[in-house]
């Protein structure tokens, strides 16, 4: 049986948290862990798991309405190809569940977080909703 | 005569005319660059430029501290895999300097990328930066292939660089960046 995917914040990567029974999750921080795949792949096996097991409770179809928070400060290059895999699982998830919108949070002035967030919502087939902190 | 203090009193005489940010050379790895950067946190505030300017920095400097501990080469003597990295600021231009021994039989793949690099315009990394997440693979390193167009647009400028032959089989790459930054 799936569990809970919790990873606490380093200097270099970022909070994970994917539950199988809240609907509110995020990855928030900062992304640069020394190896990208070691610390990313969990996190999409997780999601492809969290799929399978979606697709088996028509329930979810109807009653589950997720929201997956990024709240990044930074993240390096060879993070953003495994963010961009979450993304797709995200996408793939969308479709066995009632609802689900990404929350991309950055910082006010952060222009280039904000244009990543804008390039991922052209190519993932979910609901962005930005938003800026303050 | 010339000895290794005088060697030392040069490096200084030759630094303390610019204005150093953050200078390193040694042993390069994870630690040592997350250490860099956290130092690099720490002293940023002091040249008072905007936030965006400090990201760009952060950003450009990460890419490149990534490249020294990723791609440097087997090291010639013992186990030592010896970097470079120079952070020097001109006014509001800050200039990174990396430099790292390299495989010879690297050189050509990376002036390639390099080239293609220094090739595009803006619009053009852009769309081969989102190409690359969309359908590039992961190398052996870990990386994604795409560092040298992330510091190219983030820099706004070209990349210079160069390779100095050390022996038959390595070569000693420095790669630097000129960041313009903003004023608060």
């Amino acid at each position: 049986m799936l569990s809970d995917l919790i990873i606490d914040k380093t200097e270099y990567t970022p909070a994970v948290f994917f539950s199988t029974t809240a609907t509110n999750f995020s990855i928030v921080g900062e992304a640069r862990p020394e190896n990208a795949g070691k610390f990313f792949e969990p996190i999409i096996a997780w999601l492809k798991h969290f799929c399978e097991d979606a697709h088996n409770v028509p329930a979810f179809k109807t009653d589950k309405n997720i929201i997956m928070r990024f709240e990044l400060d930074y993240f390096n290059s060879s993070s953003i190809k495994y963010l961009y895999d979450v993304l797709k699982q995200l996408e793939f998830l969308s479709s066995y569940v009632a609802k689900l919108d990404v929350v991309w949070a950055y910082e006010a002035s952060d222009e280039d977080m904000y244009e990543n967030g804008v390039e991922f919502s052209k190519i993932i087939g979910v609901n962005f909703i930005f938003e800026k902190r303050v | 005569m010339k000895n290794s203090s005088t060697d030392i009193y040069s490096l200084y005489d030759n630094l303390a005319t610019k204005n150093v940010v953050l200078n390193y050379v040694g042993l390069f790895n994870f630690n040592i660059s997350n250490n860099l950067l956290i130092m690099f946190k720490k002293h940023v505030n002091q040249f008072n430029i905007k936030l965006v300017s400090k990201k760009k920095l952060y950003n450009i400097m990460v890419e490149a501290l990534d490249n020294v501990c990723k791609h440097n080469a087997p090291p010639i003597i013992e186990n030592s895999p010896l970097g470079m990295f120079f952070l020097e600021h001109d006014k509001s231009v800050f200039t990174l300097t990396t430099g790292n021994l390299m495989l010879t039989t690297n050189v050509a793949n990376v002036t390639k990328k390099l080239e293609l690099t220094n090739s595009l315009d803006i619009d053009e990394l852009k769309q081969n930066y989102k190409d690359s997440i969309v359908n590039g693979t992961i190398s052996e390193q870990g990386t994604a292939g795409i560092g040298f167009f992330d510091m190219c647009l983030k820099s706004g400028n070209k990349l210079e660089y160069s390779f100095n032959k050390v022996d038959d089989t390595h070569h000693f790459f420095t790669l630097k960046i000129k960041i313009t930054t903003e004023k608060n």
